[in-house]
């Protein structure tokens, strides 16, 4: 509990350097049509408008007859559709900072220009791929499934160990907890997404328990990355600590020289290391929430829905199962997590 | 006369900020929910009509522990009941309470709902339950809409 507490202080500390450097880092809202919201890294709702900014923790939910599009400082364009959640957040600190692009529900529509830095990471709740001034379209099926669509450029798809590459009009579905499908070429006419989401739901329908232990093989990877955490951010804590009771009687010397030298050596370094570890930790919690959010809630609302008073044997198994992967989600997300990020 | 004079102007800035009060009071003062408008809604519920009414069930949505953040989630969801005929059968008006620090346990007892309750309900949200053959009903109820009250959340039915 008391390491929870100073995690969680450790936590709200670096969220607050994060919401500075942030502050540079927005995407412009260019265009919308229909209902736009963006969701504050604080959870607060605002309505997108043209000239809206985005900042790194905030997400654009379109509504049923909503679209958005935005624009990030290089010139890259993101176009998301209708009932969708696309949301923007980086991993990594200082000089390894790289911006995260996450489809979160629904289908969005990248073009994107040559970084300066990092190539930003694209994500959904199956994959992460890396691009290279490419234009392409992601679409995150309700059961968590992910279909990639290269319309230029090059784009590395990768999941579960194994990394796929597309090129110009190719594609490759990503099922939850497994490795991206075979790679296929591109049909002229762009994918319907509403029709593949459909037969993606009505094949979660056919096999419920089967659809929510993919999610649960998506999700025991963030698990194992949170816990191989564990130790380098004790390890780096602790060498943040020691470096931080060492600087005490060097800066009371008042030294300068000597005071810059152990900053520059020793102190700053330590923190760096510490931050980078936090950052990875809420980039796995953050994932694996995300999953939670949109994925399962999705699957119990369709299930809840379709059998709100009587259920067959498969419906009750689900429910079994979802309610042991929440217990299992409060124990390990949960403590990684603080209310702003709900 | 010359007192009248001066009275007269008193007299009506005191009926002014009286008026003021009560209606400032009015504005302040946490909605009620009434039993009537409750039980018209449980009414619309069973006969299929909530999806139907723009506005009635807005994002973010609680559904259980669950938080539907899509509006097209929250319409599946009253479309997909009233495709498997739900209906609240015998429903009964139990209570309507203002909420309180614990109230999202009555949904559940989870970092979820208590940052949705922290997060997307506000003074106006009412927490109603309602008991039906099926078994007790929690809603999360709003001001009106459409002469309905907005509904917020639904849990049930908890045995």
């Amino acid at each position: 509990m008391k390491h929870s507490v100073k995690r969680i202080a450790a936590v709200a500390a670096f969220a607050a350097f994060a919401c500075l450097y942030a502050a540079a880092q927005k995407a412009n809202v260019t265009y919308v049509e229909g209902v736009a919201n963006i969701k504050s890294s604080s959870g607060k709702l605002r309505v997108a408008d043209f000239g809206s900014q985005v900042a790194f923790g905030e997400s654009v939910i379109t509504g049923k007859d909503g679209q958005a599009e935005l624009k990030l400082e290089n010139g890259s364009t993101i176009r998301v559709a209708q009932n969708s959640v696309f949301s923007y957040t980086n991993v990594g600190t200082g000089s390894d900072s790289r911006q995260v692009l996450a489809t979160t529900a629904g289908k969005v529509a990248y073009k994107l220009n040559k970084a300066t830095g990092k190539s930003p990471l694209i994500q959904s709740n199956s994959m992460v791929a890396g691009v290279r001034g490419t234009e392409f379209t992601v679409m995150a099926g309700r059961d968590g499934t992910t279909l990639l669509e290269v319309t230029g450029g090059i784009v590395d798809v990768e999941s579960q160990g194994k990394q796929v590459t597309l090129v110009k009009d190719e594609g490759v579905e990503v099922t939850p907890g497994q490795a991206p499908g075979a790679k296929y070429t591109r049909p002229g006419k762009e994918l319907d997404f509403s029709s593949w989401n459909k037969g993606k739901i009505d094949g979660f329908l056919a096999d419920p328990v089967a659809g929510l232990a993919k999610i649960e093989t998506q999700l025991a990877g963030y698990q194992k990355a949170l816990d191989e955490l564990k130790k380098p951010f004790e390890d780096t804590t602790a060498a943040w600590k020691k470096a931080r009771d060492d600087y005490k009687p060097i800066l009371e010397s008042k030294d300068e020289a000597a005071i810059k030298k152990f900053q520059e050596e020793t102190l700053f370094p330590a923190q760096d290391n510490r931050s980078a570890v936090i950052l990875t930790i809420r980039y796995n919690a953050l994932n694996y929430l995300s999953v939670r959010r949109f994925v399962m809630s999705n699957m119990y609302m369709e299930l809840k829905s379709r059998y709100p008073t009587s259920r067959p044997a498969a419906v009750e198994t689900f429910f079994k199962n979802y309610a042991a992967m929440l217990a299992k989600y409060e124990t390990v997300a949960v403590p990684e997590l603080d209310k702003n990020d709900y | 006369m010359t007192i009248r004079k001066k009275v007269r102007p008193l007299a009506l800035l005191s009926a002014i900020l009286a008026v003021s009060l009560a209606l400032l009071s009015c504005a302040s003062a946490p909605y009620a929910q009434k039993e009537s408008s409750v039980l018209k809604l449980v009414d619309l519920i069973n006969s299929g009509g909530v999806g139907e009414i723009d506005g009635l069930t807005p994002t973010p949505f609680a559904l259980d522990g669950e938080t539907l953040y899509l509006d097209s989630d929250v319409a599946t969801y009253w479309a997909n009941l009233k495709a498997a005929s739900f209906a609240l059968t015998d429903a009964r008006f139990v209570s309507a309470d203002h909420l309180k620090g614990d109230s999202f346990k009555a949904f559940a007892d989870s970092f979820d709902m208590k940052n949705f309750f922290e997060k997307y309900t506000g003074k106006d949200t009412s927490l109603v339950t309602i008991d039906a053959k099926e078994g007790r009903y929690y809603f999360l109820l709003e001001r009106k809409v459409a002469g309905y009250p907005k509904v917020r959340g639904m849990k049930g039915p908890v045995q």
